[in-house]
């Protein structure tokens, strides 16, 4: 009987072990950081080859995103971001090159949330004419849902005179 | 009959755990989520807010005081650890910088999964005067990031901003 209720209990506990990743998945930071950084890559890369798909993969697909642009737009939720899907897709907007300085990614102490900052410069052309963000400062929150890293929140913003 | 007891107990703790108990924790959980937002919105509106009074342990408090601490201003200002934030006292110190008063509006507060950190963004009017001249940031949009560390939330990271014309 003893032995029994030994059995139980081992069966029974175990469950939160294989449920999480502590144990069987340490935390590597570096791996992490690589991790992060091309997912804040693909958001702004994604665009040279309009692959819409690695966009929509890296940006979390819930009505709580936020996005705030420089100028007066505030994105809230997926939806409202696809919006800007026809522009993007556009035969007249053309991805020119993009450069991310002075990445500096953060980790919450459970490994499982991300912020960033950095300096984007996103050099575009519509219909021929520059559609630039430059010397943006570019800030976010990633979240990693189901073991991938995701974009939950981000601001950019130009340097007020 | 072993194996009768063994399989009736074992289903007993798997109905235990899916149902009833679970429930009473999700109830739980949301009022407890709820304070948790109380207390965030309480940090953020202080690293405001203190300057009412000057209560600089106040602010220094409802921060990260550490080397990764990030503040995006909206002019050219990045601070980039704690320790920069100080180079601001000697302006907001001065009695020439009077508080007048500051809102916070349209706030949402989103909690990550793991719930020791949450994110936000608010519309901020911060009404300010230094020698009887604005230094305000009106319609300023704020967003940030806040951890919960030694029971406390703190603002790790934050970034305001004005709309570009």
């Amino acid at each position: 009987m003893k032995c029994l209720f030994f059995m139980l209990a081992l069966v029974y506990s175990s469950q939160p072990l294989t449920s999480s990743q502590n144990i069987s998945n340490p935390f590597n930071i570096q791996q992490e950081k690589q991790l992060v950084e091309k997912v804040i890559h693909g958001s702004i890369g994604w665009a040279k080859n309009k692959d819409i798909n690695l966009l929509y993969s890296i940006i979390a697909n819930d009505t709580s995103f936020i996005e705030v642009h420089p100028e007066e737009k505030v994105v809230r939720g997926f939806e409202d971001f696809k919006k800007a899907e026809k522009f993007w897709m556009n035969p007249d907007f053309k991805a020119i090159r993009y450069e991310i300085k002075d990445l500096s990614i953060n980790f919450s102490n459970s490994g499982e949330v991300a912020w960033f900052f950095c300096m984007l410069d996103d050099i575009n052309e519509w219909k021929g004419r520059p559609a630039n963000w430059e010397n943006t400062r570019w800030t976010g929150v990633l979240e990693k849902r189901n073991g991938k890293w995701v974009i939950v929140q981000q601001h950019f913003s130009f340097a007020s005179e | 009959m072993i194996r009768t007891i063994f399989t009736f107990c074992f289903f007993a703790l798997l109905v235990y755990d899916a149902t009833g108990q679970n429930d009473i924790v999700t109830n739980q959980q949301a009022e407890s989520l709820e304070d948790e937002k109380q207390k965030i919105a309480k940090v953020i509106s202080s690293v405001i807010g203190w300057a009412k009074d000057k209560n600089l342990d106040l602010f220094y408090s409802s921060i990260a005081q550490d080397e990764d601490y990030i503040s995006v201003t909206p002019g050219k200002r990045v601070i980039k650890r704690f320790e920069d934030v100080k180079q601001n006292v000697p302006f907001w110190m001065s009695p020439e910088f009077k508080y007048v008063r500051h809102e916070l509006k349209d706030l949402e507060i989103k909690f990550a999964r793991c719930g020791e950190v949450a994110w936000f963004f608010c519309i901020l009017d911060d009404i300010n005067s230094y020698k009887g001249e604005s230094a305000s940031w009106e319609n300023t949009r704020w967003t940030g990031v806040v951890e919960k560390r030694d029971g406390k939330w703190v603002v790790v990271q934050q970034h305001f901003s004005f709309e570009s014309k």
